[in-house]
C-alpha cells in the first residue's frame, strides 16, 4: 500500500519541518512548505498530495484563501486547517458551508489526534477517488 | 470631555488591548506548538533507538537548543506583556519614551510580519524622562501605526525615530511604500486629536517625497505642558 502524501504548510519553518519529520516517522510521506505561494506552486505542478495541513494565518495569502485556491484546482484534496487562533474552530465554521466539510485542529496539536485526522481525511479522499472524482 | 466621547475612547482602548492580545496569544501558541513538536521528536527518536545506541546525541542537542530558544522567546513575550499590563496600574508615571516605543514595536511586530511590512527604529540615547500617561501614549502610537499597517502593502516600511528637544521628546514616524487599500472605518485616527490633547502632546502630519508620509508627536511632562 502506498504511503499517504501529506503537505504541511506553515510559515513557522521549525514547526513545519519538525511536524513533517514526525509524520514521516509514522509512515506518511510528508513535504514541508513555508508559504502559501510555494504550496500552490507544488500543487499546480501536479505534485500529488492526499492531505494538506494548512496554517490558518500566514503572511500575504491566508489559509482560507489558499484553501479556496486548492479546492478550485482539485476539490478532492483533503485539507486540515491548523490554527493557533483561540476561536479557530468557530472561525472556519462559515467557510465549511462554502468549501464543504474540512477538519480543523488547534495548535499545539496532539500528534496522535493529528494522525487520526489525516487517516480519516485520506479515507474520505479514497472514497472520492473510487467514485472517479477529482484529478 | 463629553461623556459620549469618553465612552468611545474607552471602547477603542479596550479594542486596542484586544487586538494586541489576540496577536500576542497567537504567537505564544506558536512557540508552544514548536516546543511540543520538538520535544515530541526527541521522544520519537528515543523510541526508534536501539538500546545503547547514541547515534542521535548530536541531534538531541540541536533539538534541545531549539526548545530552549523557543522557551526564551515565550518568556520574553511574557515579560513584555507584563510591562504592558502594568502601565495601566498608575495613570501617570515617569516614563522612558524609548522603552514605551520598543515595547510597542515588539507588541505589533507580528502584524507587520503578516503584512510583510518592515518596522524599523532608531532611538536617540539619553532622552529626557517624561512624566505622563504611558498607557495613553501607547494607545496614541497604536492609533497611528495600526491604520498604516492595515493600508501599507507588502514591502512597505515604517520607521520610528526619537530625538530630545529640551525637556520634550519628539517621536517621528515615517511611512514608506505603496498603499494596498484604504483604512477601515474603525476610526483609530479620528481619536488621535483627543488622545494627544490628553497627553498634552503636539502633532504634525506631512507629506514627503513619493507619497510617503511623516507623523511627528512632541511629548513633554504633563505638569509642564
Amino acid at each position: 500500500m502506498s504511503k499517504v502524501k501529506v503537505l504541511v504548510v506553515d510559515d513557522e519553518i521549525e514547526f513545519a519541518t519538525t511536524l513533517a519529520e514526525r509524520l514521516n516517522i509514522r509512515g506518511f510521506e510528508t513535504t514541508a512548505c513555508f508559504c502559501t505561494e510555494d504550496a500552490l506552486a507544488l500543487i499546480h505542478a501536479k505534485e500529488v498530495f492526499d492531505v494538506v495541513l494548512l496554517d490558518l494565518k500566514m503572511p500575504h495569502m491566508d489559509g482560507m484563501e489558499t484553501l479556496a485556491e486548492i479546492k478550485k484546482y482539485n476539490p478532492i484534496i483533503e485539507v486540515i486547517m491548523l490554527t493557533g487562533h483561540g476561536g479557530g474552530i468557530s472561525l472556519v465554521g462559515a467557510e465549511r458551508k462554502k468549501f464543504g466539510p474540512f477538519d480543523c485542529i488547534m495548535k499545539p496539536a496532539d500528534i496522535n489526534e493529528l494522525t487520526t485526522k489525516i487517516r480519516q481525511a485520506m479515507a474520505k479522499r479514497q472514497l472520492a477517488l473510487d467514485r472517479g472524482e477529482g484529478k | 470631555m463629553k461623556s459620549q466621547k469618553k465612552d468611545r475612547l474607552r471602547e477603542m482602548q479596550l479594542a486596542f488591548v484586544g487586538k494586541l492580545m489576540a496577536g500576542f496569544s497567537h504567537d505564544f501558541k506558536n512557540h508552544l506548538a514548536i516546543i511540543k513538536e520538538l520535544s515530541g521528536l526527541i521522544e520519537d527518536l528515543f523510541l526508534l533507538e536501539e538500546p545503547g545506541d547514541s547515534a542521535n546525541s548530536e541531534r538531541y542537542k540541536k533539538i534541545l537548543s531549539g526548545i530552549n530558544e523557543r522557551i526564551s522567546q515565550a518568556a520574553e513575550m511574557c515579560r513584555v506583556l507584563s510591562l504592558f499590563s502594568h502601565h495601566m496600574d498608575q495613570p501617570l508615571s515617569s516614563l522612558n519614551v524609548t522603552h514605551i516605543l520598543q515595547e510597542h514595536i515588539y507588541l505589533v511586530h507580528r502584524f507587520a510580519r503578516q503584512k510583510q511590512v518592515e518596522l524599523a527604529s532608531s532611538f536617540e540615547d539619553d532622552l529626557p524622562a517624561i512624566f505622563n500617561d504611558p498607557s495613553l501614549l501607547q494607545f496614541a502610537i497604536f492609533c497611528i501605526l495600526w491604520p498604516a499597517l492595515e493600508t501599507l502593502g507588502p514591502g512597505g516600511r515604517i520607521l520610528i525615530t526619537t530625538s530630545g528637544k529640551g525637556e520634550s521628546v519628539e517621536i517621528a514616524i515615517q511611512f514608506e511604500g505603496a498603499k494596498e487599500k484604504t483604512a477601515d472605518e474603525t476610526g483609530w485616527e479620528d481619536l488621535l486629536p483627543e488622545v494627544l490633547k490628553m497627553l498634552g502632546a503636539d502633532f504634525t502630519r506631512s507629506l514627503l517625497l513619493e507619497g510617503n508620509e511623516e507623523v511627528v508627536i512632541t511629548i513633554s511632562s504633563i505638569e509642564n505642558s
